[in-house]
């Protein structure tokens, strides 16, 4: 079954009918959808914003990631669950839409950035956890996020406008 | 619903701005992204302050010292949702005019403003504050702004 086949089946499939059709539960989600933004994203900029060194540089690097990434997370968890209702009810739409391919092709590569970050350049914090200058791997990883996350915005945004 | 209000919209609405935004196809689709991302800027940086005043989140910090560091970021967040608010209000002045959902928003805005820039601030602020007004200031502050950002989702949908 080709991915084209998949959406289909899924377009006609009962549970995204029914969210496309009623009156409240699309918007319903898409307010959550939203809102969560403020919880994954916003969070997560200011992550960013410590790693490249521009906010909250009193603060060991250590201390602001490890208290606001599993915060992130949780936001991020609210933002993927109901994206995935969302892609669920409009799943023909979603796959003939490039901003829709562009946002996932962006989450791929934050997915794999954090991993990355986590798996390598985190692993040295102890020994520039307290630099104004933090490593250049840091702050690479730091603006990567912050550019690519709110590209996942705008994109997501351009999704309701266009399936170009 | 505020008729003593129309005038002023139907002025808006026939400024040579308000035109220049209708007309275009992507001027109205690029003011709302960067309004997103601005809301991004703003509610992140609230986020972030209103969990270190419910006692979660940067707790190393004093709470005074932490709003000092990201003041600078929550007033940019705000000057730019403002100023690509007031070019999405000049694309669709008549449609704002009868919307609920956008005199909902309007009034949690002035709320959120106001709280944010006084009581909030000098809370946030100052150093002899109880945790039950520190909660109490994060759940006022995360309930307007939230509720702006809901009104403000709210307006396509009516």
């Amino acid at each position: 079954m080709s991915l084209l086949d998949f959406c289909q089946w899924l377009q006609n499939e009962s549970i995204g009918t029914s969210i496309r059709e009623s009156v409240w539960t699309f918007p319903l989600i898409e307010t959550v959808h939203l809102l969560a933004l403020a919880f994954s994203v916003g969070i997560i900029v200011f992550v960013d914003l410590r790693l490249i060194g521009v906010t909250m540089t009193d603060q060991p690097v250590s201390e602001v990631f490890g208290r606001l990434q599993p915060m992130a997370v949780k936001g991020f968890v609210i933002n993927f669950l109901s994206g995935i209702l969302l892609f669920w009810s409009e799943p023909m739409k979603c796959y003939n839409s490039w901003y829709f391919r562009a946002k996932i092709v962006m989450l791929l590569v934050l997915g794999l950035n954090a991993v990355l970050f986590s798996a390598s350049t985190y692993k040295t914090v102890a020994s520039w956890d307290k630099a104004l200058a933090t490593p250049v791997a840091a702050r690479t990883a730091g603006w990567i996020s912050l550019v690519f996350w709110l590209g996942v915005v705008v994109m997501g945004r351009a999704i309701a406008y266009a399936s170009r | 619903m505020f008729p003593v209000l129309l005038p002023f919209f139907r002025w808006i609405d026939s400024t040579w701005l308000s035109h220049e935004i209708r007309d275009s196809t992507w001027q109205f689709a690029i003011f709302e992204m960067i309004h997103l991302i601005g809301l991004t800027m703003l509610l992140g940086s609230l986020m972030v302050l209103d969990l270190r005043l419910f006692g979660f989140g940067i707790k190393r910090q004093r709470t005074a010292d932490l709003s000092r560091d990201l003041r600078g970021w929550l007033t940019s967040g705000l000057w730019l949702i403002l100023l690509t608010g007031v070019l999405l209000f000049f694309g669709e002045p008549m449609k704002l005019y009868a919307n609920a959902s956008f005199h909902v928003k309007m009034l949690l805005l002035f709320l959120a403003i106001v709280f944010q820039f006084t009581l909030f601030n000098r809370i946030a602020n100052g150093k002899e504050f109880s945790p039950g007004v520190n909660k109490f200031a994060g759940a006022l502050s995360l309930f307007l702004w939230f509720g702006v950002g809901l009104a403000g989702r709210g307006i396509g949908f009516l």
